[in-house]
């Protein structure tokens, strides 16, 4: 079986190659498309025709565009993603300067999103057919109404002036040091084993997480919630019951490692969605992090920055697709045996 | 008497042990141990000499020196340089340097580093905006370490203005040298009054004095920027006393915080103006046209709608009292009159003139909103707009390509005292920002770029002021206004350039 999982992962891994492919196509195309010159932008604002015009030919944008996204694609496979015009530095080393905090961000609101959607979607299930359950649905679309962003204004609102629980802004209490080892804080932190740097570095991340994570998890509690009545519909269920199972037994022991699929397929799916709302999260929480410097990239059109956080925003994607179809085969027997 | 002495001890040994449970960073003798500003971006490099843009100025400030100074009035003053002397061609500009200034590092700052800042950088190919203002230097004779003649390939009558402006800071040669400008953009070493101590990229940044500074002494001892980009962010920070001080809060916010009690707040008038932008040729080659959609806005209105009424209007392509401000003229919202001249260029309400008008949206507050709303003020009298959303970057490649629509949205910022910056630059096709290029404006602004004589180059410019608003090349709105937000407890004097200064902070 282990051999068959690595095969199906393999091959969606391969076969997210040409779809990223046609990805770096679509993203160059669209960028080259808009009326800003890449080269004017890297110069100071006086330079002259000249000057702009040999930075036009050194960065290759006098070139047919087909030549032009050619010479970009084999610099990138080098690792070299050209230069930031608004930093003047390697566009490389300014986005993974900041990967690792959106990572870190993204997979805690995973998390937590992924906790309280399958506690809430188990929760909603004990009490179907009670008020309850229409105040849990109810509940749902509310949230499920708010965007990530409005969460965290007011989360920011509620958590940080009116009951100042969490810090609103950055990552760390000022003056504390973390030593980085792997680029993630919060492992960092643990790392450290000083447990008010690691409280600091919780508290900080806390309220981006939950306003991310809290606007996934009601589709979570929503498809889990109808997925455990589906299946509590199917006959092995009912078997279970004649067996003389409790009802504990059958929901966690039988129905919710069948129920629980659909979830698993939507987490992977939709986690890029989860991913492009670090986007606003972390400018109103001035999270030093990939969402933030996209907005400034757009700001500035600083556009081989804009290509470099389009282009891992879309493998994120795709990847999460893919590792998603792989779980998928993992829990479903009928996928394996089809 | 000793009775009376002790107690009045006591109670003030009492009051200061309140206000250091109260307010733990606070010290005495005026002294505060740290203040923390919501800050809205990051500088995004430090090297002090690459980047023209106002926000980071007010952080390079603290850890550089500038040649000169600015009072709050934007008034030249000494700073690093204690004389100055143009020439009377306005070709050369002699400097005296102080003697005791010293970089971070112990080493002492020279006429050498004054050289290196303003020419041997150019020359070596540093990409650095402060070429913009210096690249006509071609030459600086260092004559001994604390004197220097700067020499210019054309008449640089401005040279001491933008000496004292935006990205204008003297850096250390030897420094520069040693770790290259890549060492330069990520650990800088100035000869200002604070240090970096801690640098999170995008989140904080904190600054300690130093105490062998030359120059005033500032009252902080640690100064704490907290890069915050949204301003309900910002607010919440200082709400919540994470910070001390917010920047760029919403008028509406400022209002409110200045009606709670417990914080202070200002609007403070900075030089940034917030206008119309037109070409002179497309739809505004009429000069009909162009006056009429001048008169049609309602500049008092706009104040009123997006600044609360407490941002003064403008007449003019300056700020109101800054040099070069023509006197005892004004310009009428008057929709009649902009009727009368579109009808004698043959348009009306019911057959509009169609132009089209660019804004950014989120450059500045209210942008967009404020060109929608020009945009209806000029259909009332026959005006039709088509209104598209750019990014500034855009601006600058759709104008150097010619693609600019007829109108645009802009803002335009000038801490240099000077209208050089103002309506020079605006105007000087040879310039970027140009948008109104016809031969007579050209024949009437590039003589005041090489006009060595300060008073007549300053009334040529009132002359140049009044004959752009006369022919309506420019449609000037209103004074931008910085919104501060403070804890109470502090003062703050702020400065007409918009940039926040240490040693004007001071717990009251």
């Amino acid at each position: 079986m282990i051999k068959a999982l690595l095969r199906i992962v393999a091959r969606r891994l391969f076969a997210i190659v040409p779809v990223f492919a046609v990805v770096t196509v679509l993203v160059f195309a669209a960028l080259r498309i808009l009326p800003v010159d890449p080269a004017q932008m890297s110069l100071p604002p006086s330079a002259t025709i000249e000057q702009v015009e040999a930075k036009r030919e050194e960065m290759g944008l006098n070139k047919p565009i087909w030549q032009q996204y050619a010479l970009w694609a084999r610099r990138a496979v080098a690792g070299d993603l050209g230069e930031s015009a608004q930093y003047r530095m390697p566009t490389a080393k300014v986005v993974l300067e900041r990967l690792p905090a959106t990572i870190e961000l993204a997979m805690c609101a995973l998390v937590f999103a992924v906790v309280v959607g399958v506690a809430g979607g188990i929760l909603l299930f004990t009490v179907r057919g009670t008020a309850l359950e229409s105040l849990g649905m109810a509940l749902t679309s509310v949230v499920m109404a708010l965007p990530d962003f409005l969460l965290a204004l007011l989360f920011i609102l509620v958590f940080g002036v009116m009951l100042p629980l969490f810090p609103v802004n950055g990552r760390l209490d000022p003056g504390l040091e973390v030593p980085s080892h792997t680029g993630f804080l919060l492992l960092d932190s643990l790392l450290t084993g000083d447990v008010s740097i690691v409280a600091s570095a919780i508290s900080h991340i806390a309220l981006p997480v939950m306003a991310l994570g809290l606007a996934f998890s009601p589709t979570i509690v929503r498809v889990l919630h109808s997925s455990l009545i589906n299946t509590y519909q199917q006959s092995y269920i009912r078997q279970a019951r004649l067996r003389g199972l409790s009802d504990r037994e059958i929901l966690f022991g039988q129905a919710l490692k069948n129920a629980i699929l659909p979830v698993v397929i939507l987490v992977g799916t939709q986690f890029g969605g989860l991913f492009g709302g670090t986007l606003l999260v972390e400018m109103i929480f001035s999270f030093p992090g990939l969402g933030n410097l996209m907005v400034k990239a757009m700001q500035t059109a600083d556009l081989s920055v804009i290509m470099a956080i389009a282009l891992i925003y879309c493998a994120v994607t795709l990847l999460f697709n893919s590792l998603a179809d792989a779980a998928a085969y993992l829990l479903n027997p009928k996928l394996r045996t089809a | 008497m000793k009775d009376i002495d002790r107690r009045l001890f006591m109670k003030l040994a009492g009051a200061a042990g309140c206000a250091l449970v109260l307010r733990p960073d606070l010290s005495f003798a005026g002294e505060i141990d740290n203040i923390s500003i919501a800050w809205m971006t990051d500088p995004v490099t430090w090297d002090p000499n690459q980047r023209l843009s106002p926000d980071p100025q007010s952080i390079l400030k603290t850890v550089f020196d500038q040649p000169l100074d600015q009072t709050p009035d934007l008034t030249l003053v000494p700073s690093v340089v204690t004389e100055w002397k143009l020439a009377d061609d306005g070709l050369s500009l002699h400097v005296k340097l102080r003697d005791d200034v010293k970089f971070s590092d112990g080493t002492r700052l020279t006429a050498e580093d004054f050289a290196y800042t303003y020419h041997q950088r150019f020359v070596k190919g540093d990409q650095v905006d402060l070429v913009v203002g210096f690249g006509v230097v071609s030459d600086i004779e260092v004559i001994s370490p604390t004197e220097a003649v700067m020499r210019f390939s054309k008449p640089f009558p401005t040279a001491a203005q933008w000496l004292a402006f935006s990205a204008s800071y003297i850096v250390s040669k030897a420094y520069a040298e040693k770790v290259g400008i890549q060492g330069m953009q990520t650990n800088p070493m100035g000869s200002g009054p604070y240090m970096l101590k801690e640098y999170k990229r995008d989140s904080r940044i904190v600054l300690t004095r130093r105490d062998d500074y030359w120059g005033e002494k500032p009252s902080i001892k640690q100064l704490t920027f907290e890069i915050i980009p949204d301003p309900t962010a910002r607010l919440a920070a200082l709400e919540s006393g994470t910070v001390d001080i917010a920047m760029e809060l919403s008028i509406r916010d400022v209002k409110r915080l200045q009606k709670s009690g417990n914080f202070n707040a200002i609007a403070n008038p900075i030089a940034r103006i917030i206008y119309v932008t037109i070409r002179a040729d497309g739809t505004f080659a009429d000069r009909n046209i162009r006056l009429a959609a001048a008169h049609a806005v309602d500049k008092k209105l706009l104040s009123k709608a997006f600044f609360g009424g407490e941002a003064a209007t403008i007449d003019f392509p300056t700020v109101p009292g800054m040099p070069g401000s023509p006197k005892n003229s004004s310009f009428a919202y008057d929709p009649a009159k902009s009727k009368e001249l579109l009808a004698a260029s043959g348009y009306s309400t019911d057959k509009p003139v169609t132009l089209s008008m660019a804004t950014t949206n989120g450059q500045f507050p209210g942008d967009y909103d404020m060109a929608r709303a020009i945009v209806t003020m000029w259909e009332k009298v026959g005006i039709k707009a088509n209104l598209t959303v750019i990014t500034e970057a855009q601006w600058y490649e759709l104008n150097a390509s010619g693609k600019l629509p007829d109108a645009s949205l802009f803002v335009w910022e000038n801490g240099t005292g000077d209208p050089e910056l103002f309506t020079g630059h605006m105007f000087n096709e040879e310039m970027p920002f140009a948008t109104y290029r016809t031969p007579e404006v050209t024949a009437r602004v590039k003589p005041l770029f090489s006009e060595p004589n300060y008073e007549k180059r300053i009334k040529g410019y009132e002359e140049l002021n009044a004959y752009l608003i006369d022919e309506g090349a420019i449609i000037p709105l209103v004074q931008a206004i910085q919104t501060i937000g403070y804890r109470k407890g502090l003062t703050l004097t702020p400065w007409a350039n918009g940039w926040i200064r240490p040693f004007a902070i001071k717990s009251a």
